[in-house]
């Protein structure tokens, strides 16, 4: 496990690497203040199917059964991996942000690597502010910059065998990196 | 090699479907500068002697960032062989 764990004032920051299945219940007294009048939790979770974009269907692409949609991928698994210390820095870094900009009392942000079967979480992200508002701008801003500039990478194993590193391609964030 | 170049090589660790292609998870770059340029090597310089130098990767780089010890570099960004040097492609966490 990586981890980094900073008081900068009065807000908590807890940022972690794990090998193993996240417990969410050990994190819950992460974001206890008596000043806070809302805490919120987000858990990205593996899902079974991914859709295919169109111009990219083929016949041989398709599920792995006799008459699926071939629009739609079949997950066994993913697997992460990640530039450790680098995520480690970045996702701090992050989260020290969003504590300034959404005004927040606590962050929490742990990501798993290695195989995560269909249903188990591979990143959760907590906060907690004085107002529920600030907390849902908080985790989308987070998760957004996590998946633009955090050195962690998925691998896709689908149901036929087959497997790929996952590597989008996506429009430069503008220069307040706000969504 | 002439005097009046330098050569330096840099390691630079590779990830997921760059560390998949090359088949390893680092490499060497070889990289020759000529001994008067005031800004030494660049990540841009990095980048295309690693291309050149392991065209499996070459489709690839494109798309990819450079990393010093663990910071996202602007291209002309003077680089050292004493620095921790990391190849990033479009990330894809969470």
């Amino acid at each position: 496990m990586s981890s980094a764990s900073h008081s900068d004032g009065s807000v908590q920051v807890l940022v972690e690497i794990h090998d193993q299945p996240l417990e969410s219940l050990a994190l819950a007294d992460r974001l206890a203040s008596p000043h806070a009048g809302a805490q919120l939790w987000f858990h990205g979770v593996t899902r079974r199917t991914t859709k295919v974009p169109s111009n990219a269907v083929s016949d041989a692409e398709g599920g792995d059964a006799e008459g699926s949609d071939p629009s739609v991928k079949l997950t066994d698994q993913l697997a992460y991996e990640a530039h450790r210390p680098m995520a480690i820095k970045q996702l701090t870094a992050l989260a020290k942000q969003a504590a300034e900009t959404y005004d927040l009392l606590a962050v929490v942000v742990v990501h798993r690597l290695g195989i995560i079967p269909i249903g188990e979480a591979s990143v959760i992200v907590g906060v907690s502010a004085a107002h529920r508002l600030r907390t849902f701008e908080a985790v989308a801003w987070i998760m957004e910059r996590l998946k633009q500039d955090v050195p962690i990478w998925k691998q896709e194993q689908y149901a036929t065998g087959q497997s790929e590193w996952i590597h989008p391609i996506v429009e430069a964030a503008d220069e307040s990196g706000r969504p | 090699m002439s005097a009046a170049t330098q050569r330096m090589v840099f390691r630079v660790d590779l990830f997921a479907g760059a560390k998949q292609l090359a088949g390893t998870d680092h490499v060497h770059v070889d990289v020759r500068v000529d001994a008067g340029v005031d800004e030494g090597c660049t990540a841009s310089d990095v980048l295309t002697r690693l291309a050149d130098q392991h065209p499996e990767l070459a489709e690839l780089i494109g798309s990819c960032r450079l990393a010093v010890d663990c910071e996202y570099v602007s291209n002309d960004c003077a680089v050292n062989p004493s620095s921790s040097l990391a190849l990033i492609p479009p990330v894809s966490g969470g």
